[in-house]
């Protein structure tokens, strides 16, 4: 019966339907089989012709919808103002070139150091300063109201946030060794 | 025949005397308010073609005695008004609610009459007697089934004849025993039986390792190691060894002690604090509306950890302490009787006097508590309403405001400290005067060799002396924290007694498919007594239509809504869907066909994908995309550096007012519900969202029964048919076109919204 699931109207990406290429200085940009994007909101209403046909979208972002859950599914894609031309599903329905172009483009995008280690954490006067080692090599950040600024993605899964709005990955915070675990077990 | 009240006997002859048959009669009832604003006993009674008010007061006398000797004790009305009316003659018979009090009226002719007056304890009863009369005039007669129902049971305790304070809670406080709580309290002890039964054990060890370590520090060390031709003479290292040995079983044992109660007191209050936000949750909505929320939640934390500490330390120790005062003073009594008796001379006063320093220090505490909390709250107010403080420039009158109050706040904290500081030290001197009497008299008794007093018994009886004081001191105290540990049980109890007023039936109806058919039928309902917010609405919304639902502001749209959930019942009327009256379906099937969008929109902490999933939990990721899709919520969703992972609430990203209503559209739109509410959903949002929303709704409303609530017309322009409800009352119904060719309320209503519009130069 009633499922609302087709009324919603998303364009999902597919091999069929779209491509990938690199423009001249490497940015991700993409072709699709898809109806002609209207011009402004208020066409919306009266939306002309829905007839799907080839076009050269130039330039895409990519956005990652659930981050966390499931990085390599359900990513957005996105012209310059943020609006949305289509959902990619998954990325491994793509092969070759058009997936690396997608992971690359994501792998820029959500840069973030892995902490593998916490060397110490020294706390004074609402601030908490940080050494760590990650993959990306030893750093140092400090952090304010910390217990605030560490997201709990999942009962093991952290991701911190410096003073500065860096962000750090713990991915699996029991794994860590037991010093470090211990280090970090305040703020958990 | 409707007793609401039993007339006395002295009333019922005078009722008789003035030619009116009480014991016919279809309604007999009580107020306490004369019409000259004084206090009397009002009784009324209805018969098939008056009512008849008598005014006065019910003397008692006594008449003599019985042959038991027991007063007999006879009765007496005395009249002072007595006014009959004829039901016939009187129109419009209704309550008029005055601020404490109110009266019931009535017009004969043109002119207002005036029948009794009431206070609020009888509003109720009141409401009977307008619905009775009215029904009396109509039909001749009165469904006394119906009203019984209404009037539900007696409200007054069967004990003592006084009202319960709160109707619903057949509770009243002067009667509860003590007994039934004790007995409730016992249940709850059992429950945790085998934790209370290990802290005994470990308790009366210590306690019975502590009766032993006197004796053997002195008694023995004196007189058997000390002393020439002593049992053991010179074994010095060994009674050391011993006194250590004991020492370290004792200390074993509290270690013991500790950690089970470590672990019991996390287990019990877990345990309490689970079963009270499990009953509370189970209640309905009315109880939170009543209550407010900062107390319940107090009520969670406080009352359970009260609770624990009365199971795992206070009860326990109380024994504990009891038994080894008994112990001691048993030990004493036969060291020395005498010496016995004068060490505890200072005892009663000393008890005497700690209670009456309580009395003082409770009121100190009550005040120092008092002005915190008020300290507490004006820190809040400011800093939440930081935003006005500035843009009027009162942070120096905020400053002083917070001084004074702090000033004051202090002020209760120093006297708390400074009396203790006086008054502790000189309570405990007295009761260390016994042990000076113990070594005077002590002592003389040894120099002077009375009895069997000797230097090491002395100095047994001081040791064992100086044990008393804790147990003493405790003693003294429990009192306190026993009542404040009843009055938290009390509490819990409350909670567990609380009946919810919206109960499920006794095997409800299960539908299996919901076609979506709506009918209200004659439905009257109010929040308070005698203020009707709906009042006998009806009309019929067919499965896969939209109703629109236009109104003022406060006039009762919201109730409607609320009402189809079921979030509270009807007073009178039905409301039936798909034929079956709302009150017989099952809560699933209820909640599973009926989805509402309200204008407060709450979201919980967490992440938005969370929020949206919270009526479906199970359901797919293309699924939430979707609803957000056709709720506008996708778009600013995935502007969110963490998509649908974002997580909102307290110390994360707050969102807008827009943003958070298209949320919860997303949650409504995702159960799939046959019967979607929308109350005012749209309302934080723009014109050009609210219409893509609306473009997809009306996509999703198709074969699905909508009702819209608005009071901006441009959100109803879809609707199939329009309801226009003011004042609690329903005026008009129709189709737009209709309505506005019937030149009402809602052609008012559309003239002023076009004119707004027209204002700023656009024709509507």
């Amino acid at each position: 019966m009633d499922n609302f699931l087709d009324l919603a109207e998303i364009n999902y990406f597919t091999p069929e339907n779209a491509k990938f290429y690199k423009t001249k200085n490497g940015f991700a940009a993409m072709k699709a089989f898809m109806p002609p994007i209207p011009k402004d909101d208020l066409e919306v209403e009266e939306q002309q012709d829905k007839t799907p046909v080839w076009q050269d979208l130039g330039r895409v972002y990519f956005h990652r919808m659930f981050p966390f859950e499931t990085p390599d599914e359900f990513i957005s894609v996105l012209n310059k103002d943020g609006k949305e031309y289509g959902i990619i599903r998954r990325i491994s329905d793509f092969s070759g070139e058009d997936a690396d172009i997608i992971r690359e483009a994501l792998a820029k995008k959500y840069l973030c150091p892995e902490i593998t280690k916490i060397i110490s954490i020294k706390e004074q006067l609402g601030y908490s300063y940080w050494e760590v080692e990650t993959d990306m090599g030893r750093m140092s950040f400090s952090m304010q109201d910390t217990y605030r600024n560490i997201a709990r993605i999942s009962d093991t899964r952290l991701i911190l946030t410096d003073v500065d709005g860096n962000r750090y990955s713990i991915k699996d915070v029991l794994a860590l060794d037991r010093k470090s675990y211990r280090r970090i077990e305040l703020y958990l | 025949m409707i007793v609401l009240e039993k007339l006395p006997a002295a009333v019922k002859e005078f009722f008789i005397s003035k030619g009116i048959q009480p014991d016919e009669a279809v309604l007999t009832m009580k107020t306490d308010l004369g019409i000259d604003s004084v206090l009397k006993d009002v009784y009324i009674v209805i018969d098939k073609e008056k009512a008849a008010v008598a005014e006065g007061t019910v003397l008692f006398e006594r008449r003599g005695f019985n042959q038991n000797g027991n007063p007999v004790r006879g009765e007496e009305f005395e009249a002072a008004r007595f006014e009959q009316f004829n039901l016939a003659e009187l129109e419009d018979i209704k309550v008029e609610q005055l601020i404490s009090t109110g009266r019931v009226t009535a017009t004969s002719g043109k002119e207002p009459v005036l029948l009794f007056y009431f206070s609020s304890t009888y509003k109720h009863d009141a409401g009977i007697f307008c619905q009775v009369a009215n029904e009396l005039k109509k039909d001749g007669k009165v469904d006394e089934k119906k009203i019984k129902e209404l009037n539900v049971e007696d409200n007054t305790c069967p004990k003592c004849g006084r009202r319960y304070p709160d109707p619903d809670r057949k509770v009243c406080p002067k009667c509860m025993d003590k007994i039934r709580l004790i007995k409730k309290l016992a249940k709850l002890f059992l429950h945790y039986k085998g934790y209370i039964f290990l802290i005994f054990c470990s308790l009366t060890m210590i306690a019975g390792l502590g009766a032993i370590t006197p004796y053997v520090s002195n008694q023995i060390f004196y007189k058997d190691v000390l002393a020439e031709g002593g049992q053991y003479y010179g074994m010095i290292i060994e009674i050391i060894l011993v006194m250590i040995a004991i020492r370290l079983v004792s200390l074993g044992v509290s270690l013991i002690n500790g950690v089970i109660s470590a672990k019991v007191s996390a287990e019990v209050t877990y345990d309490m604090k689970k079963s009270i936000f499990s009953t509370i949750s189970r209640l309905s909505l009315s109880f939170f509306t009543n209550r407010q929320t900062g107390g319940l939640m107090t009520q969670i934390n406080h009352d359970s950890i009260r609770i624990y500490w009365f199971f795992c330390d206070g009860f326990p120790y109380f024994v504990l302490n009891i038994a080894q005062l008994a112990i001691f003073m048993i030990i004493m009594f036969t060291i020395n009787p005498l010496l016995t008796l004068y060490a505890f001379v200072t005892v009663p006063i000393f008890f005497f006097s700690f209670k009456l320093i309580f009395l003082v220090f409770e009121k100190l505490y009550a005040k120092a508590y008092s002005r915190r909390r008020s300290f507490n709250s004006l820190i809040t107010d400011v800093l939440n309403g930081m935003r006005v403080v500035k843009s009027f420039s009162r942070e120096a009158d905020e400053m002083k405001r917070f001084n004074k109050r702090s000033m004051k706040s202090a002020e209760a904290d120093t006297e708390i400290s400074t009396k203790a500081a006086k008054i502790f030290p000189m309570l405990f001197f007295l009761l260390k005067i016994g042990s000076y009497v113990v070594w005077g008299v002590g002592g003389w008794q040894v120099m002077m060799k009375t009895g069997t007093m000797d230097y090491a018994t002395l100095m047994t009886f001081v040791a064992y002396f100086s044990l008393i004081y804790g147990p003493i001191e405790f003693l003294a105290d429990i009192s306190n924290w026993w009542s404040e540990c009843l009055n938290s049980l009390q509490r819990l109890f409350e909670i567990n007694d609380a009946v919810p007023d919206v109960k499920e039936k006794e095997n409800p109806i299960t539908l299996e498919h919901v076609r979506g058919d709506v009918e209200f039928r004659h439905v009257s309902f109010s929040y308070v007594e005698n203020r009707k917010v709906i009042d006998d609405i009806s009309f019929k919304v067919p499965a896969g239509t939209t109703l629109g639902i236009v109104g003022h502001t406060g006039a009762g749209k919201s109730t409607l809504a609320n009402l189809l959930t079921r979030l509270y019942d009807v007073k009178e009327g039905e409301i039936l869907i798909d034929g079956v009256n709302v009150k017989d379906l099952s809560f699933e099937t209820l909640r599973r066909s009926v989805a509402i969008v309200s204008q407060e929109t709450y979201l919980f902490r967490g992440s938005i994908l969370e929020n949206i999933r919270y009526a479906c939990p199970e359901a797919t990721n293309e699924q939430v995309i979707a609803a957000a899709k056709i709720a506008s919520a996708h778009d600013f969703i995935i502007k969110y550096p963490d998509g649908y992972h974002t997580q909102i609430g307290f110390g994360n990203k707050e969102l807008s007012g827009g943003e958070r209503q298209r949320i919860s559209i997303a949650r409504a739109i995702l159960k799939n519900p046959r019967i979607l509410i929308l109350d005012e959903a749209t309302a934080a949002m723009d014109t050009q969202t609210e219409r893509q929303i609306q473009q997809a709704l009306n996509r999703l409303t198709k074969g699905r029964t909508t009702i819209i609530i608005a009071h901006r017309l441009s959100t109803l322009r879809d609707a199939d048919n329009l309801i226009v409800i003011e004042n609690g009352k329903m005026p008009e119904s129709g189709t737009a076109k209709e309505l506005l060719m019937k030149k009402g309320v809602y052609y008012k209503l559309y003239k002023m919204q076009a004119e707004a519009l027209k204002t700023i130069g656009i024709e509507a």
